[in-house]
């Protein structure tokens, strides 16, 4: 499986990138990053993930401009959100623009391999 | 619109520091002296009626420590830039959690951070509410909050 985790912060995609490697469903998977939703539309091209997870607000290109994005050229990877921000109104958006899931920062590795488990 | 004062912010500041740097926090420290250089994160939150500023900001060597502890490298393997990202990331974490807890409404903007002594962050249009001191197994951190309409 090939994960693309799309955060500005790189401290944030480490963190994403060990617990994913932390958990027995994802340990084995291949991570690749993008630092901004312009970027990822880069590397979903060329990389073809299984799944993505995308932080929202990031310089360029934020997550649900890439999402939207993504939709338009007709992508369908699994998509979720790793956010700070986490509202009903952002949950709606995501959701209808087609997002799986939203997990909230700080999460724990147990919590973002549930949220894949439900999406995969 | 919820005011930083109505909010448990110790609390969020215990959640981030224990999710993604696995110590604990206890408030009460002794403020951080002027003539020590500091690492401060700044998120700004916007609505319609309300700004509001969230600053985080740790010595430079605790937020040293506190970076090699997120990243698992040694503190001699820490590069500046490093400090830079996970400072601005606190504040980007502590600030989404405040937007939660005001129901949202409101807009972030991208972390900045600035190192430096004696530093003086300013906000046109608000003012300081409070300033919280708290120790950790890393150092001390002080968390700011400002707001206004």
């Amino acid at each position: 499986m090939k994960i693309l985790v799309v955060d500005d912060s790189k401290a944030m995609r480490m963190i994403v990138r060990r617990a994913l490697m932390s958990s027995p469903s994802y340990a084995d998977a291949t991570v690749v990053e993008a630092e901004n939703g312009q970027e990822a539309l880069s590397v979903v091209a060329s990389e073809s993930p299984d799944v993505i997870l995308s932080d929202w607000n990031m310089p360029e290109m934020n997550g649900i401009e890439f999402l939207e994005a993504l939709a338009a050229k007709g992508a369908h990877a699994p998509f979720g959100f790793v956010t700070s921000e986490s509202t009903p109104e952002m949950h709606e958006r995501a959701t209808s623009a087609g997002a799986r899931f939203l997990v909230s920062k700080p999460f724990t590795p147990e919590s973002l391999a549930a949220a894949l488990d439900g999406a995969l | 619109m919820t005011s930083f004062k109505e909010m448990d912010l110790t609390s969020l500041v215990g959640e981030m520091t224990t999710s993604m740097l696995g110590v604990a926090v206890t408030e009460g420290a002794e403020p951080v002296g002027g003539d020590i250089r500091q690492v401060v994160g700044c998120v700004h939150l916007t609505s319609p009626d309300w700004v509001g500023s969230i600053l985080v900001a740790m010595p430079a060597d605790a937020a040293a420590a506190a970076t090699a502890a997120m990243f698992m490298l040694s503190p001699d393997e820490i590069e500046e830039s490093l400090v830079a990202d996970a400072m601005g990331e606190f504040a980007n974490v502590l600030a989404g959690m405040a937007k939660t807890a005001i129901g949202g409404g409101c807009q972030l903007s991208l972390p900045s951070v600035t190192t430096g002594t004696g530093l003086k962050v300013v906000v046109p249009g608000a003012q300081l509410v409070e300033q919280r001191c708290y120790t950790t197994d890393l150092g001390r951190i002080t968390l700011t909050t400002l707001e206004g309409k």
